[in-house]
């Protein structure tokens, strides 16, 4: 019996497929990825007016712009060049030893802290009476804290000193004032942060802390490996930034 | 008889063209990689700023975590002068913004807390403006917001 042939298949109109789909995909999609900066706001709470805590001045780090663009860093006039130099300096000044009275003082946070801290909470926790849930989840939000610190003082090995927990970067705005400026306070503010980040994860894991970062938003695996010492990081060197009201809102 | 034939036309060949499809196919799968898909067209103007810390929030959209909000002027001059938000695909103001973070939280199933809300925002837009759109999150405890910001290098000056 002889073999029929199987006639070839005219692959001509191929390309011309392909071309409509290629068309197809460059009028729906764009070039431009999706990137922006996360902020995590605050809770917005009732406050009564003998409750407001005043904060010392060395903890605070202001920055204020206006709306002509002009800048000013604790009522000191500076360029958007200076911000990253300042913050570093706000959080470096005193991490190895106590030497300038006007930058935020850094304790030592040791096990025995930690432990006392936390059975000072749950003590407290357990005679809270009825209706005092918000005061409840707040205190276990901080004894979590805690938790973090103990763990973190596990995996160094050693008590480690900490910045004041009160201690924060301010930005103050006023209502005219462009978002671009905004945008890049913040970025100028970030990585200075993010620079310290980096050195305190390269000097005790061997790599940056934006790799690490980068890899575990990616990556599900990365993102377990690299959990806890991202965590570590981000307790010794923590980001602590607070947008304020509009300087002339009423 | 010669041995040169000169005058004569000869037939050119034909081009081979069976690698045609191959290369449209390698151009076709790497704008399909490169690119991300436009759901919504914008209304309103927005010329991102720069910044060099800004993260990739992919990530997020592709686990359905975020939701995006423009804000910038109306593109059509007859929508007005005023900087207004895009909520989808209707034009919107920071009073109106905690009702539709509800509404797309149910949507999606998940607490309004875990969704972060981008703020695509134009350069120009006035720091009030995003002031009262964020208080606005905040009072629908809306509490992740991201800026918008393309990555590059800031100018300073």
């Amino acid at each position: 019996m002889a073999k029929r042939e199987i006639p070839e298949i005219n692959a001509g109109s191929m390309a011309d497929i392909a071309f409509l789909l290629l068309i197809f995909f460059l009028v729906t999609t764009t070039m431009d990825k999706d990137t922006g900066i996360l902020r995590q706001m605050s809770v917005k709470i009732e406050i009564q007016p003998d409750q407001i805590v005043d904060v010392a001045k060395r903890n605070l780090m202001k920055i204020q712009a206006n709306a002509q663009g002009q800048l000013m860093i604790r009522k000191d006039i500076a360029q958007l060049s200076d911000v990253r130099e300042k913050v570093r300096e706000f959080y470096l000044a005193n991490m190895l030893d106590e030497v300038n009275p006007e930058m935020p003082r850094y304790k030592l946070v040791t096990k025995y802290f930690c432990d006392s801290n936390i059975t000072e909470i749950d003590k407290y926790i357990a005679g809270l009476g009825e209706g005092m849930e918000a005061y409840e989840d707040f205190k276990l939000a901080e004894r979590k804290e805690y938790e973090k610190r103990l763990r973190v003082i596990q995996t160094l090995g050693k008590p480690f000193r900490e910045i004041e927990q009160v201690a924060a970067v301010q930005i103050e705005l006023q209502t005219r004032t462009e978002y671009e400026l905004l945008v890049s306070i913040l970025n100028e503010v970030k990585a200075a942060i993010n620079d310290l980040r980096d050195e305190k994860a390269n000097e005790l894991f061997g790599i940056s802390y934006r790799v690490m970062v980068q890899q575990s938003t990616t990556n599900p695996d990365k993102e377990a490996e690299y959990a806890d010492w991202i965590e570590l990081i981000e307790i010794l060197i923590p980001e602590r930034i607070v947008e304020l009201k509009p300087a002339d809102k009423q | 008889m010669s041995k040169f034939r000169k005058g004569e036309k000869r037939a050119q060949p034909a081009i081979n063209t069976s690698a045609l499809p191959d290369i449209v196919f390698m151009l076709l799968f790497f704008f399909m990689v490169a690119t991300t898909s436009k759901d919504i067209d914008p209304i309103v103007k927005v010329k991102r700023p720069k910044s060099s810390e800004a993260i990739d929030l992919t990530p997020f959209k592709q686990r359905n975590e975020i939701d995006f909000v423009f804000v910038g002027l109306p593109l059509k001059e007859s929508m007005g002068d005023q900087v207004r938000l895009q909520l989808d695909g209707q034009f919107g103001d920071p009073e109106n913004i905690g009702g539709w973070k509800k509404l797309k939280a149910e949507d999606r199933g998940k607490a309004i807390e875990t969704v972060i809300t981008c703020l695509k925002t134009d350069a120009e837009v006035n720091y009030g403006y995003i002031y009262d759109v964020k208080e606005a999150l905040r009072d629908v405890k809306a509490l992740q917001v991201a800026y918008g910001a393309e990555l590059g290098k800031i100018k300073l000056d």
